[in-house]
């Protein structure tokens, strides 16, 4: 059977659950709008809508983080079929960067910009040093997958050494508030995360009408295909990288602004949401991640509402199984066959 | 002269029996670890990033049934057995179609889901605090064994009876899943991990195959906590991390993909090396040389991978063959 | 319809996406014959061969082995019950030996079971039957002397040889031959014919392939399915087919690559 972006290993399966309810199959977007209303029907009836309306602002807040670092993600994943297992050090590089600079006595702007910039020269750096040649070597996929898995752990620690395994204070107001719509949202949380959209809209408009972006795309669909179309698959590999690194930093720093405080664990405790955005989304499409981004950070936020706030987390997982047994593909993936 | 000195220093724990009893009990006990994700990677060739959590749902019912219900020790590690199975299937009954990396997403999603609701489930687990007082029937059997130990001329000493149960049980779980791997049984799971729709098409269920290397794995694992259970008289969350997980890759990355007695070999070879790295004396605090350690088993799986992916036991033509 | 079909195909429909790969195909294979499923590239043969083997599943239709349904049941189920493929591009598992890739392969094996397989004893003797049906049919494909190299070092020739030994430990009643000789030398494939001619021969195993080599189709298949664009354009004996225009438009609509 051919290689595919499709996860499953044989011809596209109603997955056990989605046996009986085909119609989700057919019609994903449909179907998920039905169960995240329903959803916001029972938890605004039970918990209260103020409530409701907060934590979706909440949860918006953080798909935002999310979503930045899904598109990384699923980027590096449709153009080089790495599922990069050290994606989440990126964003904690990013968020030490952002700190290293403060020390400085930068202004936060300043910062974050170098913060950003950093994490997309280390992405770069690691491309040129480790997975091409890898590439060329042609190693296997268990290979790639512990390269990725072993480059985290060093690439966590390494930071965990240098700057000391102890909380560290991100340099901004995390106490101011703001009231929008009767609803409170931090200061500094309100500006990181217009700032995020504003990336977010930039990288979808930028993928759907920039050559760059399209050629991206096409390479997303199949290399072999781009490859005898004459795209430099070399260039647009590497600003890939750029384009993975730098919003991956921009996640870490979205992220660590608000919170306050940074420790070397902070991208291995995003890691795994991001990893469900991605899947949710559908792995290789930058909207999907986008879109996944967004609805694992209601979902986590929303869950709130009735279980303990420590496990939301968990919710976040537990929608990434949900997803793999209703509609593996996640909501944009496309079905793929093999034809002769 | 001051040179010297500190040499002698910084090496003396190779001299010390302690230190060679504890590489010998947690080689062991991570050896074991280990060949349940020998049996799923280097056998089957299924990626399961998920055996930390295994081990972790073995053990805390080993430990609830004992601690909570007052059940006796060997019935609480049979039901271990028992759960750690089930687990198994419920986690690969919908992942295992998958690809390979979504499975590994998978299974790395289910360990960390059962680290959180451990840490969560205060009333059940004891929470971040942990869960404790399962070890009356161990202690029994452990001044037993010193009583033995005596009889043959050897002074009681701090885990030894732990290390010689441990050996035991590690060498014959060895043996027995080389065993199984060469049978008819394991030959299909070889044909599984080179060419799945060659044994689909060769009448084979494999689907079914997946699912028992799995389970097998699992219990392997809840065997494997047993051992750190006892060793540590105590389970908490933050025990079953994922970097357990992480430490039987690099095992089974370093003895070969496929070879037990690798794993027999790379257990020890690993631990000595990161227990090493806690005993020398480094002008560094505490949490920095702990990074340090991490960084290594980074980089030393790093390097496996690109310089020596048969690893010490692999055959490199083996290697060569695979994907051909 | 015909008394004498082994395998049925009943009006058999798989679309990916918008395109229909295989459209309301229905054609008979009767026991103990030659039957080539032959057409232009993108005919839809090899959806329709992934689909009757059950590593496609199909949309619509129904498949019938000896008058039982075998539509959409996994692939391990039809081999186990003698409907059995090969692959083009051969699935030799290259880091076993020929002769356990042959093992793998007996269809009855108690030591395949994970409560037995600890026990030795208990499936020693299976083994060593299998072994020997083996070691026969090794040396009757020429490969006896390969049983214990890596099945990796073999050439692609004694590799299509091997996938084709491999298919017969399961005792097929029918055989699905998936390109049994492209990338085939002339020699070789004279050798592979006589192989399959001589096992309807001998064993009266029915055999349906695909094959691209109209001059092997025409002088060896007993009946030709035709297919072109997901449809069965013809069917019938091969003078019958060589005489129908449809498809000789059906061919001459494409450019075919000659090997």
């Amino acid at each position: 059977m051919s290689e595919s972006t499709y996860p499953l290993d044989t011809d596209p399966r109603p997955g056990p659950l989605a046996a009986g309810v085909s119609v989700v199959r057919r019609h994903p977007l449909a179907a998920l709008g039905v169960v995240v209303a329903l959803v916001a029907l029972w938890l605004g009836l039970r918990e209260g809508w103020h409530e409701l309306a907060q934590s979706t602002l909440n949860g918006i807040v953080a798909g935002n983080y999310f979503a930045l670092g899904a598109v990384g993600l699923t980027l590096i994943f449709g153009v080089l079929r790495l599922v990069n297992f050290a994606h989440g050090e990126f964003l904690t590089f990013g968020a030490y960067m952002l700190i290293a600079a403060n020390a400085l006595d930068l202004p936060l702007v300043v910062s974050a910009l170098i913060g950003v910039v950093a994490t997309a020269g280390l992405a770069l750096s690691l491309e040129v040093v480790l997975w091409r040649p890898v590439r060329r070597k042609r190693v296997g996929e268990l290979q790639l997958l512990l390269l990725a898995l072993g480059l985290a752990y060093v690439m966590r620690y390494t930071i965990a050494f240098v700057a000391g395994p102890e909380d560290r204070a991100s340099g901004a107001d995390v106490t101011a508030g703001v009231t929008v719509f009767g609803l409170r949202i931090g200061r500094t949380e309100l500006i990181v995360t217009l700032v995020g959209i504003a990336a977010i809209v930039l990288v979808a408009l930028g993928l759907r009408y920039t050559s760059l972006g399209r050629q991206m795309r096409a390479l997303s669909d199949s290399i072999e295909l781009s490859e005898t179309t004459g795209i430099d698959t070399d260039r647009i590999v590497l600003v890939t990288w750029l384009i993975s690194g730098g919003l991956a930093g921009l996640a870490g720093i979205i992220y660590a602004l608000p919170a306050g405080t940074v420790n070397p664990q902070l991208g291995f405790t995003l890691i795994l949401s991001i990893f469900a955005a991605v899947v949710v989304g559908g792995i290789g499409n930058a909207y999907g991640a986008l879109a996944g981004g967004i609805l694992i950070g209601v979902a986590q936020e929303w869950s709130t509402l009735v279980i303990d706030p420590s496990m939301k987390v968990a919710v976040g997982f537990a929608v990434l199984i949900l997803v793999l047994l209703v509609r593996p593909q996640g909501l944009f993936g496309r079905a793929r066959s093999v034809e002769r | 002269m001051t040179g010297a000195a500190l040499l002698g220093v910084t090496f003396e724990f190779l001299t010390n029996q302690d230190f060679w009893i504890n590489v010998g009990v947690l080689a062991t006990t991570y050896g074991v670890f280990a060949l349940g994700i020998q049996l799923n990677i280097g056998t089957t060739g299924i990626f399961n990033f998920g055996q930390a959590g295994f081990m972790a749902v073995g053990s805390y019912t080993m430990g609830i049934l004992v601690v909570k219900s007052g059940a006796s020790f060997w019935l609480a590690v049979l039901a271990g057995l028992g759960t750690a199975a089930a687990a198994a299937i419920l986690v690969g009954l919908p992942s295992l179609r998958l690809r390979a990396d979504y499975f590994a997403i998978s299974t790395l999603a289910f360990s960390e889901i059962v680290r959180y609701t451990a840490d969560n489930w205060d009333g059940l687990t004891g929470g971040n605090l942990g869960l404790f007082g399962y070890t009356d029937t161990w202690n029994d059997l452990s001044a037993r064994i010193d009583g033995w130990l005596g009889h043959l001329g050897i002074a009681p000493r701090f885990l030894l009876p732990l290390l010689v149960v441990n050996l035991a049980i590690f060498l014959v779980l060895a043996a027995f899943v080389a065993l199984l791997v060469r049978s008819p049984w394991g030959r299909v799971l070889n044909a599984i991990r080179e060419d799945e729709d060659a044994a689909r098409a060769l009448g084979k269920n494999t689907f079914a195959y997946k699912l028992q290397s799995l389970s097998l794995a699992a219990a392997l694992a809840a065997i494997a906590g047993y051992m750190l259970a006892i060793n540590i008289s105590i389970l908490s969350p933050q025990t079953f991390d994922p970097i357990l997980t992480a430490y039987g890759f690099v095992i089974v990355i370093l003895g070969g993909l496929g070879s037990y007695l690798g794993v027999i070999v790379g257990s020890f070879f690993l631990i000595f090396m990161l227990e090493a790295t806690r005993y020398i004396d480094l002008p560094l605090s505490d949490e920095r040389v702990a990074a340090v350690r991490f960084m290594i088993v980074g980089a030393v799986l790093m390097l496996l991978v690109v310089f020596r992916p048969q690893g010490l036991f692999g055959k490199k033509e083996e290697l060569a063959l695979r994907g051909r | 319809m015909a008394a004498d079909a082994l395998l049925s195909v009943r009006n058999v429909s798989k679309r990916f996406g918008a395109i229909p790969a295989v459209d309301d195909v229905t054609f008979d294979v009767a026991e103990g014959s030659i039957t080539a499923l032959i057409g232009p590239n993108g005919a839809g043969k090899s959806t329709l061969f992934n689909v009757v083997t059950g590593f496609v599943r199909g949309d619509s239709g129904e498949v019938l082995l000896d008058g039982q349904s075998v539509f959409r049941r996994p692939p391990h189920t039809l081999a186990r019950r003698g409907l059995v493929r090969t692959f083009q591009l051969t699935k030799a598992l290259s880091v076993m030996s020929v002769l356990d890739n042959m093992l793998l392969a007996s269809p009855r094996n108690r030591g395949e079971r994970l409560g037995l397989a600890a026990l030795r004893p208990l499936w020693r003797g299976e083994e060593r039957r299998a072994r020997e049906r083996a070691r026969e049919l090794l040396q009757v494909f020429g490969l006896a002397t390969k049983a214990n190299d890596y099945a990796g070092t073999l050439s692609g020739g004694q590799r299509k040889l091997l996938e084709l030994a491999r298919a017969l430990m399961l005792e097929p009643r029918v055989l699905l031959l998936d390109e049994p000789l492209a990338g085939v030398n002339r020699t070789l494939g004279r050798s592979l014919l006589e192989h399959i001619e001589g096992l309807r021969a001998e064993r009266r195993t029915t055999i349906l392939l695909v094959e691209h080599d109209l001059d092997v189709v025409m002088r060896h298949s007993d009946a030709i399915v035709v297919m072109a664009q997901g449809r069965v354009v013809a069917s019938g004996t091969p003078a019958e087919v060589r005489r129908d225009e449809r498809v000789i438009s059906a061919y001459l609509g494409t450019v075919t690559t000659d090997e």
